[in-house]
């Protein structure tokens, strides 16, 4: 059952082949000893994980067990939250997340977030993707910015359909297009870390898939963080997967074998769709 | 677990019931919305019906359309063709009428009725501005007996201010000037300043007096007014009667019939033998015996001589110039058919404008702030709850308590710093003292202290009407007059006394801001503020959070979020919000009869600090202003026709806010 889920017959065989690999050592994503909480809730309990570079990690649990709370600390969207705090050790490579003195507009244009439901601005298409390289680029010329937003939208294949009407309301595409066009916004400013927040959960089973194929195509490129409640999503996409349960995580290691052999009964109830 | 209840059991209510309840209610909303219409057609139609009168053709609106008459007694003794007791019939130039306003000439033309026209006199009547006190001097003529002959009835020419200050009248006239003969026209000015200066010493606080005195005996006797300062009637001691430029006008000329045929202005003339002699002219006898009686017709006039309005049908005044006048005009507080409401109207836009510029970005600003920059200390989210409450409390004050507060805080600002008339500050104004030449003509010196007059020595700045320099001949007190009449012009005493006369550009800035249309707009800023500022929030609040995120996510700073994506997402919103209150500020009344107070404002704002009237207080009073039952147009008519007016303002404010609206919101296609 659990080998099904992971290693099913797959309209996309290259995926199967990506899961073998062994996972890169590098780590993008220090967590050590993380505790979050809103006001005197703690959402988290001593979280420990490492992310890897270049791979799709996979947050998966039960709602309300705090995946979300890790992954907007991840780039400090909980700062505008009233009430939210964090402690432990979240940095990257060279940057201490959680310290005060860092600069979150900085670290939002290394870590871009894309959030559950679609949000393009009710702006152009042009002006959606060219929005982040605006606030962040000086010096950006018409060309430059022209190209930007060509790349940004290919890279996340939303190019082809788009590409006549650029200049019309994002508002006007279809849900997975717009989801696509956020994803686009995001990688358009060059973030080396990528957020999804349940991505593909207000969308129909044909834009996941496409969203899906996006995923594993940009992991060459960027470091992913995607949280699902989608087992089958979880097992498809990602590389590494954490199991989280009521703000603590419950067992963290490579996806085939969280899904084919967890060390926990609780994981193994959870995958199987035993509780959760 | 548990057995299926037995649904069966029971009863179905009734869907007639049912719908019984929603079609009472139905037909609740029905009337009610019915009646709101309703109301709303009604109360339309009314202000339309009631103010139509005044944009109507009607007869005696413009002077142009019409004439008034008036009757007097000849002086016989003067007159080879007119007998003394003799009715005499007096017109106003209908040309000169129509042009209103400071420096217009309204004569009157007296014509025998009984032996044809060769008795004629010109009596111009002139409503003038005296521009410190923005008010009105109204000539006035007493009630005089009926047997009173012309001369008797110049003694009692009177001048009075119209907001009917007391004691402000004065009797003017000396029966030397009323000498009919031209060639007995000349008089002793001294003597007759002498007069005057007397009675003004009863009076206080009138600003006008009188120069009278003589011209060449082919010249028109003329009195003339001139501005001065309260209570410094020594000034009178230099009255001469010349022909005066700038500002004055005729109060009263007076002449033979050979001098009128001779003199009077060739249009005049022509009007007289179109008009008068063809007969035209209406003239009640019984309504010549009770000569006292005052109507309040035409002009302003309480005389011993019947006033009537004799209309003259004309195809020349359309209805567009009725509309043109009676937005243009200044307010009248006698004649509702040439009350106009120009510097009413003007007063609006001015206050509305500037109040809008302040309100809209401070309310729209604050709004952001209290939305979108909630700070994550306890404490100051505290005083930022404390401020949100404190807005919210301060939309439902009434405004007449902003009035109260702009009139502390604006307009005299504790008292701090000095008073209206001696502000601590001032900027932008010029000041002149303006004195007449020994050879009658007005010059300026201008000063850099308001307070205190300039010693006249020879050789100083001086300035003649139009701002051009001219070369000052100062001469000693007793010192002889030159000869030369071009030395003459611009020769003054040294002891010659002049009245402050300021120029204030568009820029004029004082503080304390005093009674102004800065502090009318800034206190109809505080009336509105708080409707823009919860409006606002409400606008902002609406805007997805997702589109916050959105953008935060991408490394846009808070500042950056509100500039880009929840100002242009909430703009819509904020504009509803930004229309409702500004219209709120059009109509706004109260606060502005504490602060400004002064109803009878005869012209519209030339800067920041100028007084200023607006149309619901000109509503309010005209609306108080006595009924007459026997004139087709009363003061209630110009109060609906002034109130459409100030519909038809708010609509435009309001079309442009919505088309700017529309185009700050110009959906993507």
């Amino acid at each position: 059952m659990i080998q099904s889920l992971a290693n099913r017959p797959s309209q996309r065989p290259v995926r199967t082949e990506k899961v073998m690999q062994e996972p890169s050592t590098e780590t993008m994503l220090n967590i050590q000893g993380l505790s979050a909480w809103y006001g005197d809730f703690q959402a988290l309990h001593d979280i420990s994980l490492n992310i890897g570079e270049n791979q799709v990690t996979a947050f998966i649990g039960p709602s309300g067990c705090g995946k979300s709370t890790l992954l907007k600390w991840c780039n400090r969207m909980n700062d505008v939250v009233p009430g939210a705090s964090a402690k432990g050790t979240l940095e990257l490579p060279d940057l201490n997340i959680l310290s005060a003195s860092t600069d979150v507009v900085a670290l939002r244009r290394r870590i871009g977030i894309v959030f559950q439901k679609p949000n393009p601005f009710p702006k152009s298409i042009y002006d959606n993707i060219a929005f982040g390289p605006r606030l962040h680029f000086k010096n950006l010329s018409r060309t430059d910015l022209d190209e930007l937003v060509e790349w940004s939208l290919r890279k996340a294949a939303v190019w082809d359909e788009v590409k006549d009407r650029l200049r019309q309301s994002a508002l006007g595409l279809s849900g997975g297009q717009q989801q696509r066009l956020c994803i686009a916004r995001a990688i358009a400013v060059g973030p080396q870390i990528l957020l999804m927040d349940e991505p593909c959960s207000a969308l129909d089973p044909a834009s996941t898939a496409r969203i899906e194929e996006l995923i594993f195509e940009l992991r060459e490129q960027y470091t992913i963080v995607i949280v699902t409640h989608n087992m089958q999503q979880a097992a498809r996409v990602s590389d590494q997967t954490a199991f989280f349960f009521e703000g603590r995580v419950v067992e963290a290691g490579s996806t085939q074998k969280l899904f084919t052999n967890p060390d926990q009964k609780q994981t193994e109830d959870y995958v199987t769709g035993k509780f959760g | 677990m548990n057995a299926r209840p037995d649904f069966s059991k029971f009863e179905i209510t009734s869907i007639a019931s049912r719908k019984r309840w929603s079609n009472i209610f139905l037909a609740i909303c029905g009337v009610t919305s019915t009646f709101s219409i309703v109301i709303l057609i009604v109360l339309i139609t009314t202000i339309v019906v009631s103010a139509l009168p005044v944009f109507g053709p009607h007869s005696d609106r413009l002077a142009s359309t019409g004439r008034i008459v008036f009757n007097a007694q000849s002086n016989a003794e003067d007159q080879s063709s007119v007998a003394k007791g003799d009715l005499v019939q007096g017109v106003f130039q209908p040309e000169s009428l129509a042009k209103g306003g400071l420096g217009s000439l309204n004569d009157a033309v007296f014509e025998s009725t009984e032996n044809g026209s060769p008795f004629r006199t010109i009596i111009g009547f002139y409503s003038f501005e005296v521009s410190d006190s923005n008010d009105d001097a109204i000539l006035e003529m007493t009630n005089a007996p009926p047997s009173q002959t012309i001369d008797q009835f110049l003694k009692q020419l009177k001048v009075r201010s119209s907001d009917d200050v007391a004691n402000a009248s004065l009797v003017i006239l000396t029966s030397e000037t009323a000498t009919l003969k031209a060639s007995d026209l000349a008089i002793d000015d001294e003597l007759v300043s002498t007069r005057v200066i007397e009675q003004l010493k009863s009076v206080s606080d009138w600003q006008v007096f009188l120069l009278a005195g003589l011209v060449t005996p082919d010249d028109f006797a003329e009195i003339r007014f001139q501005q001065a300062n309260a209570g410094n009637l020594s000034k009178l001691r230099k009255t001469r009667v010349r022909k005066r430029a700038g500002q004055m006008n005729w109060l009263l000329s007076v002449m033979s019939g050979q001098d009128s045929q001779k003199y009077a202005p060739q249009k005049l003339r022509k009007y007289i033998d179109d008009q008068i002699l063809t007969g035209q002219l209406k003239v009640d006898s019984a309504e010549l015996q009770g000569l006292s009686r005052r109507k309040r017709k035409g002009f302003d006039l309480a005389t011993a001589f019947d006033i009537q309005w004799c209309p003259v049908p004309s195809a020349d005044t359309s209805t567009i110039d009725h509309i043109s006048h009676f937005l243009t005009a200044k307010p009248n507080s006698s004649d509702p058919a040439t009350a106009g409401i120009g510097p009413a109207l003007w007063g609006s836009v001015w206050a509305c404008t500037f109040c809008a510029l302040f309100a809209l970005p401070l309310g729209i600003g604050t709004a952001v702030f209290l939305e979108e920059f909630k700070p994550t200390q306890r404490f100051l989210l505290f005083l930022q709850n404390l401020i949100q409450l404190n807005i919210t409390n301060l939309a439902g004050v009434p405004s007449i308590v902003y009035g109260i507060l702009g009139l502390t805080a604006f307009a005299t600002m504790f008292g701090l710093f000095g008073s209206d008339k001696e502000p601590l500050l001032r900027f932008g104004g010029k000041y002149y003292y303006q004195y007449l030449s020994e050879g009658m003509h007005p010059f300026l010196i201008p000063v850099d202290d308001p307070e205190n007059p300039p010693k006249l020595v020879p050789g100083m700045a001086a300035e003649d009407g139009d701002h051009q320099p001219i070369k000052l001949n100062v001469i000693g007190v007793d010192d002889p007059l030159p000869e030369d009449p071009d030395k003459l012009k611009w020769t003054i005493r040294s002891d010659a006394e002049g009245g402050m006369h300021p120029e204030k550009p568009w820029y004029y800035f004082q503080i304390p801001f005093g009674r102004g249309v800065l502090a009318a707009a800034l206190t109809l800023m505080l009336v509105i503020l708080p409707v823009i500022i919860i409006a606002s929030q409400e606008a902002i609040k609406a805007v997805p959070s997702s589109l916050r995120q959105g953008a935060m996510g991408l490394g846009a700073t808070r500042w950056q979020v509100v500039k880009n994506v929840t100002l242009p997402a909430a703009i819509p919103g904020i504009m509803t919000g930004a229309i409702l209150s500004v219209s709120r500020a059009i109509g706004e009344a109260a606060p502005l009869v504490v602060l400004c107070g002064v109803v009878y404002i005869s012209r519209a704002p030339e800067h920041l600090m100028d007084f200023i009237s607006v149309l619901p207080i000109q509503i309010f009073y005209l609306t108080g202003q006595p009924i007459s039952e026997e004139s087709q147009i009363n003061f209630q008519n110009v109060a609906a026709a002034a109130s459409l007016v100030l519909l038809v303002v708010l609509l435009t404010f309001n079309t442009v806010a919505i088309v700017l609206r529309q185009l700050t919101t110009k959906p993507l296609s």
